[in-house]
């Protein structure tokens, strides 16, 4: 049975679409003891996420009394805001996080462990294992596994007689051919330090040799430090684009609204942002833009092939503090959504690329199937191992370094510092 | 009425202010000499105060808390006086300016932040694109992503949104003058500048006092708009202790330290405020 998810239907708020809905859902959860509100705390979505408003919609038409509650928070300020929140005493049942949080959230035990709860084979592999600490399962992934490509404008290749770069040397070639015009070769929103990260994710792809997610271990654990060489190399080679000057001066008084109107008006080639901004911007379909897709060129020579940083869309857990029937409902509503069918409905409507379930085939388009075919080379975001305090001096420190405030040597020593604070404060690296 | 028979008078507000402000002030304190982890019975500990005295950061931050605290006084105590002294005329439109000047102070400032935030933004912002179509690009600076000016830059917005409030208090001043004495002056000859230097500042001393306290302690506690416009940024020129303890507490979630920044900061500004009010006094004496 077909879930009819259309804007339309859910505009209508149609009986028929959640009539349907509700016979596709028949062996979920029906009848459970649990009746009232269940609180799921979420971070905001641009676009918003309609499939997960209409599954949510479909459930509560099957399970009458039970009423899934949502907040919002921006993904900048959700740890903040879900701190508060849970000093609060407020009732968390389900948390809807960045695969970093669920994890920081995973280790103080706040997290139920799901392994024996939930069938955990319909996902694929690399999508479960972003939930996963110490071999068990606290958070299943959502919707689709997306990440941080290179967003390109073809439009502006074409114009210039340009092609897609390879290497940094054809990137530093295209920074020769724009200059005189008013495009930039990359735009970002460098007032957000939340961004910076995902550059050194990038390059440390390249400068670890593909290793990037095991060398973190490494790190965390002691058998490495941040001051080895190919760490330096990462953070060297993002601070080498702003003193190329393919990263402007300009982008550290830019956030992501400034960062989109740039890219949109076609003053700028290159956009490292998370692919959720592809549905926004074939909405938008601007004149001054032919929407592609790429990696990193090669920055180096050294074998190591161009990887992204990525993840799930979100990881859902919930609240091992709550009380059994509420877990039962929370379990039962996470089934639901994370089913083939509300999954095949979540990456149509949002426009994702790759779906976390195993048997759902992806959505079409021609920059959406270019992103399926590059997401084999989808790499973890490595801060979602990191202790928050070694992402912060990343953040700051990248920052600082693309606007030539310091140096990859000092920012590594910052890191390590860092880390070496926390293990003298008892901190152990769990995987 | 006897105290006693005051006290059920004053009671309730008196609850409302200790749970509200007194109640959590002395949580704070007491969290701050316990663990990160707010585990209330733990024993207190000054590991906190140790760790805060060899902070660098947060000390870089206080001074950027001073920084703000002398430009933003002087901004707005200044330009207040000086519209104060404009507003107090008896002219056309008088009521209607006085509006204008006082509304960015109703104004929220996440609302304040964010569109500044935008107008002063280097590339797409109205400021610079102004100054590029008056031909005077050269003026075009990046007043928000460049180290030197992001703190002027956060300077001048809270300045343009709290002169108004500051204003208002230099009105009820000059309004509450004798006029007997300005009439006894140019009498006597006195021109102008005389009258304004001789009686008009000496007289209005204390108003200008109770603006500099206002400003002053609202500087040590500046969080919002530096928040909004810039977090901090761009490499933590406009930090301050507020993004600090906002950082610890709830990114790295150090309740424990976070307590003991707030209650430092706590006592620098109830240092400040006691010097403050004892110059006020020196003033009102005078």
């Amino acid at each position: 049975m077909t879930i009819r998810l259309t804007r339309r239907n859910y505009l209508l708020g149609t009986a028929a679409a959640i009539a349907t809905a509700a016979l596709g859902r028949a062996g979920f959860a029906a009848g459970l003891a649990y009746q009232g509100d269940i609180n799921m705390y979420s971070l905001v979505r641009t676009p918003p996420d309609d499939a997960l408003a209409a599954l949510i919609e479909s459930f509560q038409a099957d399970n009458p009394g039970v009423a899934i509650k949502t907040t919002s928070y921006p993904s900048e300020t959700d740890v903040a805001l879900m701190t508060a929140a849970q000093k609060a005493g407020e009732a968390i049942d389900i948390m809807f996080l960045n695969g970093q949080d669920l994890r920081r959230y995973a280790i103080d035990g706040t997290r139920l462990q799901l392994d024996d709860k939930l069938a955990l084979d319909r996902f694929r592999p690399g999508a479960l294992a972003t939930g996963q600490v110490n071999g068990k399962t606290f958070g299943v992934p959502y919707s689709s596994i997306s990440g941080f490509p290179l967003i390109a404008n073809a439009k502006i290749l074409t114009d210039h007689g340009l092609t897609m770069p390879k290497t940094y040397a054809d990137l530093l070639a295209i920074r020769d051919k724009l200059a005189g015009t008013d495009i930039k070769v990359f735009t970002h929103p460098g007032k957000n330090i939340y961004l910076w990260p995902v550059w050194f994710f990038t390059t440390f792809g390249q400068t670890s040799g593909n290793k990037s997610v095991e060398r973190t271990a490494e790190i965390l654990s002691g058998k490495g430090k941040f001051t080895d060489s190919d760490v330096v190399a990462g953070l060297d080679a993002i601070f080498q684009f702003g003193k190329d000057g393919l990263l402007t001066q300009e982008i550290f008084s830019m956030d992501v609204p400034q960062s989109l109107a740039e890219f949109a008006a076609g003053r700028a080639l290159f956009w490292m942002h998370h692919e959720s901004v592809l549905a926004e911007l074939m909405k938008q379909a601007p004149a001054a833009v032919t929407l592609d897709v790429t990696l990193m060129p090669l920055l180096a020579e050294g074998g190591a092939h161009a990887t992204y940083p990525g993840g799930p869309s979100a990881i859902i857990g919930v609240n091992s503090g709550a009380t059994a029937d509420r877990q039962a409902a929370s379990i039962a509503f996470i089934d639901w959504i994370t089913s083939d069918q509300a999954n095949a409905a979540a990456v149509k409507f949002n426009n994702g690329t790759v779906p976390v379930n195993t048997a759902v085939a992806a959505a079409g388009g021609p920059v959406v199937d270019k992103m399926v075919v590059l997401s084999d080379n989808l790499v973890t975001y490595l801060d979602w191992n990191w202790p928050p305090e070694v992402t912060h001096v990343f953040q700051e420190g990248i920052q600082a370094g693309v606007g030539g405030q310091t140096t990859a040597e000092q920012v590594a020593a910052d890191a390590q510092a860092a880390l070496d604070k926390l293990v003298a404060a008892g901190y152990t690296f769990k995987n | 009425m006897s105290r006693l028979g005051a006290i059920p008078w004053i009671a309730p507000g008196l609850v409302l202010f200790f749970v509200f402000v007194q109640f959590p002030i002395l949580l704070q304190v007491w969290m701050s000499f316990g663990p990160d982890s707010m585990d209330m019975t733990a024993a207190p500990s000054l590991r906190h105060y140790v760790e805060l005295v060899h902070d660098r950061k947060f000390g870089t931050a206080l001074g950027h808390n001073v920084h703000f605290a002398i430009a933003t006084v002087i901004g707005k105590v200044v330009l207040a006086f000086a519209l104060a002294l404009a507003l107090n005329g008896d002219f056309r439109g008088r009521l209607f300016f006085r509006g204008v000047f006082f509304l960015p102070v109703v104004i929220s400032f996440v609302a304040i932040g964010t569109i500044w935030g935008f107008m002063l933004q280097y590339q797409l912002g109205a400021v610079n694109g102004t100054l590029r179509a008056m031909g005077l690009g050269w003026l075009a600076l990046d007043w928000l992503g460049s180290g030197r000016l992001a703190m002027w830059s956060v300077i001048f917005v809270d300045i343009w949104k709290w002169t108004g409030f500051h204003v208002v208090i230099y009105l009820a001043g000059l309004q509450s003058l004798p006029r007997d004495l300005y009439e006894a002056a140019e009498m006597d000859g006195a021109s102008a500048f005389q009258r304004f230097r001789d009686i008009t500042m000496p007289l209005m001393r204390r108003y200008t006092m109770t603006n500099v306290i206002i400003a002053t302690l609202g500087a040590f506690s500046v969080f919002d708009v530096i928040f909004i416009m810039t977090k901090g940024g761009p490499f933590n020129s406009t930090q301050v202790a507020m993004t600090q303890i906002y950082l610890n507490a709830f990114q790295f979630q150090r309740f424990g330290y976070a307590s003991a920044q707030a209650t430092a900061l706590l006592a620098i500004m109830g240092a400040v405020s006691i010097v403050l009010l004892r110059l006020s006094q020196r003033v009102d004496t005078q």
